[in-house]
């Protein structure tokens, strides 16, 4: 009850500044192919998130790091996967063997 | 003297060379935490208590408490580094340093908060070492609606942290204060907005929505843009220059002793004290516009005033047992692990136990400024990797950072989700500021006014007929009100400025 007569209260002066106020700096939209890249952007974390639990954290990480690599900085395949394999190892030593963090594993699950 | 002499007897326990490696090892353990986001030092010293059954006391609680104070130095580097804020403390680090790390300025920034976490901290150590049985008293005075007005003075700062547009940022504030509505009612244990959802019961932590209003909104931001490299200009300073210490030993003296005094209240977390302090620096400054574009005395300010505020945590947790936070709570439970119980009587019973500790933040104080000095450099040539290799890998550590948290897949999709608000608050020119305040204050908020409002029966005079309280109240008047004469001037002087480019 609060919360909405707050919210509207908030609205309405927003309305009312957007009224008073000339025209602000536009908004700075991305063109076509920057929605392209953010929608690629977005769709490669939402399918991490999503394969994180059947293929494990290792496995995506190393798939994500080397697609946006090679995707989105046009390195060659050899450099991509050297980052992403460094990323992996680094996870694995760090994250689960050092600090001992229950990740799901999946495909991995037979590393210590 | 008599402390002098306690804490001589101290410094001879903790600098046998056993209690130096343990704090040795403890300001390492904490400073890698700090750096790694979404790890706490909370779970840092969780994961290390069944090791520390294996030592004594002393070196025991020495690293632990080590792991503590240094997660507080390393929390800034991502934040200044990749704009991504490890604990809300580190929120308004984020906001200032990366925008100085944008403009080659990032190796000075970290410089500069490594060695205001020194000074700070240690000032906290000395208000530990000489005022605590004094000022632990204080501490016991506070009661919900002190609480509730300490909280509510916090809410106040949104009128200086919304920039340009009042509005914007009060509908970000009130955004935040909706996510946190969000789960169980702390009081009468109603479910609200959880749409039958067991997840959405437990609540929105405020850690994945941090994480993904500033990292993932990042990436998304630079992927768009096809970003080659986050750094704007070429040039790259790596230390600060003494002009840049000068510029801020006034403001980490301040955030010290201001971070020292909140870390006595039980439940004041350190992200309150660092966005009270940023606020208090921006009035103070001789040059405010410089706040939100890169301002290094808001650095040191906040970074002072979370170790200053992590120090001032151990004074209730020594004199009463009563921890500030989640991760002293688990440092009580290293305590209690050797059958000591923090209070009164551990005072008369083993005060060399608990000077040494002591004395040990001093060394440990110095440890990490050593530590984290000559880091410096190695961290600031970060901002040289290309994006697309450094997006990647922001991703993926936060990613999992936002998981280990609650080990729940929920968590990462709130991430994402957020990361989408973040980005579209940037492109339609929204303070995030807000909105984090909120969140972190929520909870807290709303416990101690239920609890005040049981406690008078419904009235709400209780929290002006309390001393303390009435203060807050009071300081909250005129932070409000001297936040919006602000506003009209720097409007007014924009006006001005645009008819006279006119």
């Amino acid at each position: 009850m609060l919360l909405g007569a707050l919210l509207l209260a908030g609205g309405g002066g927003l309305a009312v500044s957007a009224a008073a106020h000339a025209p602000g700096k536009p908004i700075d939209w991305p063109d076509a192919r920057g929605w392209k890249l953010w929608l690629i952007a977005l769709g490669s974390l939402v399918l991490f998130v999503a394969l994180a639990r059947p293929l494990g954290f290792l496995v995506c990480s190393f798939v994500f790091v080397a697609g946006f690599i090679g995707y989105f900085g046009r390195y060659r395949l050899p450099v991509a996967l050297a980052w992403a394999m460094g990323v992996a190892v680094f996870i694995y030593v760090v994250f689960v063997r050092l600090l001992a963090l229950t990740l799901p594993m999946g495909l991995l699950d037979f590393l210590p | 003297m008599d402390a002098w002499s306690s804490l001589l007897n101290g410094f001879a326990a903790a600098l046998t060379p056993t209690n130096l490696l343990f704090a040795l090892i403890g300001s390492i353990a904490g400073t890698l935490v700090g750096v790694l986001p979404g790890l706490g030092p909370t779970a840092a010293i969780a994961m290390l208590l069944p090791l520390a059954s294996h030592l004594d006391p002393a070196p025991a609680i020495i690293m632990m408490a080590a792991i503590y104070y240094g997660a507080m130095y390393g929390g800034s580097t991502t934040s200044i580094l990749v704009n991504i804020p490890g604990e809300a403390s580190s929120v308004p680090t984020a906001m200032e340093g990366y925008q100085l790390n944008l403009q080659g300025r990032g190796g000075p920034a970290l410089g500069i908060s490594a060695l205001a976490s020194f000074a700070a901290g240690t000032m906290g150590v000395v208000g530990l070492t000489f005022f605590a049985p004094v000022l632990s008293r204080a501490a016991l005075a506070f009661g919900p609606p002190e609480y509730f007005a300490l909280t509510f003075l916090g809410l106040s700062l949104v009128v200086s942290l919304s920039g340009r547009d009042l509005g914007k940022g009060l509908l970000s504030a009130l955004l935040g204060l909706l996510t946190a509505v969000v789960g169980l009612d702390p009081l009468t244990g109603v479910a609200r907005l959880t749409f039958g959802s067991m997840e959405l019961m437990a609540g929105i932590d405020f850690v994945p929505i941090i994480m993904g209003l500033f990292a993932i909104s990042e990436i998304l931001a630079n992927a768009e843009k096809e970003t080659t490299c986050i750094l704007e200009s070429r040039r790259i300073e790596w230390l600060p220059t003494w002009q840049d210490i000068k510029d801020t030993w006034a403001a980490t003296t301040r955030s010290g002793v201001i971070g020292f005094l909140a870390g006595l209240i039980p439940g004041c977390s350190p992200a309150v004290t660092s966005f009270m302090v940023y606020d208090l620096e921006k009035r103070l400054s001789r040059h405010p516009e410089r706040f939100g574009k890169g301002a290094m005395d808001a650095v040191a300010a906040v970074e002072g005033s979370n170790n200053a505020t992590a120090s001032g945590g151990f004074v209730p947790l020594f004199a009463f047992g009563i921890p500030s936070g989640p991760a002293l709570a688990v440092l009580l439970g290293g305590f209690l692990m050797y059958g000591l119980q923090p209070g009164p009587r551990l005072m008369q019973e083993q005060p060399a136990l608990l000077w040494t500790i002591i004395a040990s933040m001093y060394i440990g104080n110095v440890m990490l400024l050593v530590l984290n000095l000559p880091l410096v450099g190695l961290w600031a040539r970060m901002a040289l990797i290309p994006f697309p290799i450094l997006g990647p890998m922001i991703a993926v550590f936060t990613l999992i950072g936002a998981y280990s948290l609650r080990h729940s897949f929920f968590d990462l999709w709130i991430s994402l989700l957020f990361g989408v608000v973040g980005y579209l608050m940037r492109k339609l020119d929204f303070p995030v500021a807000p909105m984090v305040l909120a969140t972190v204050l929520a909870k807290l908020m709303e416990t101690s006014f239920m609890q005040s409002l049981v406690m008078s029966k419904g009235s709400p005079l209780i929290f002006f007929t309390r001393p303390i309280s009435i203060a807050f109240m009071v300081l909250t008047a005129i932070s409000v009100v001297s936040g919006f004469l602000l506003r009209l001037k720097a409007r007014s002087q924009r006006v001005e400025l645009e008819e006279s480019d006119a």
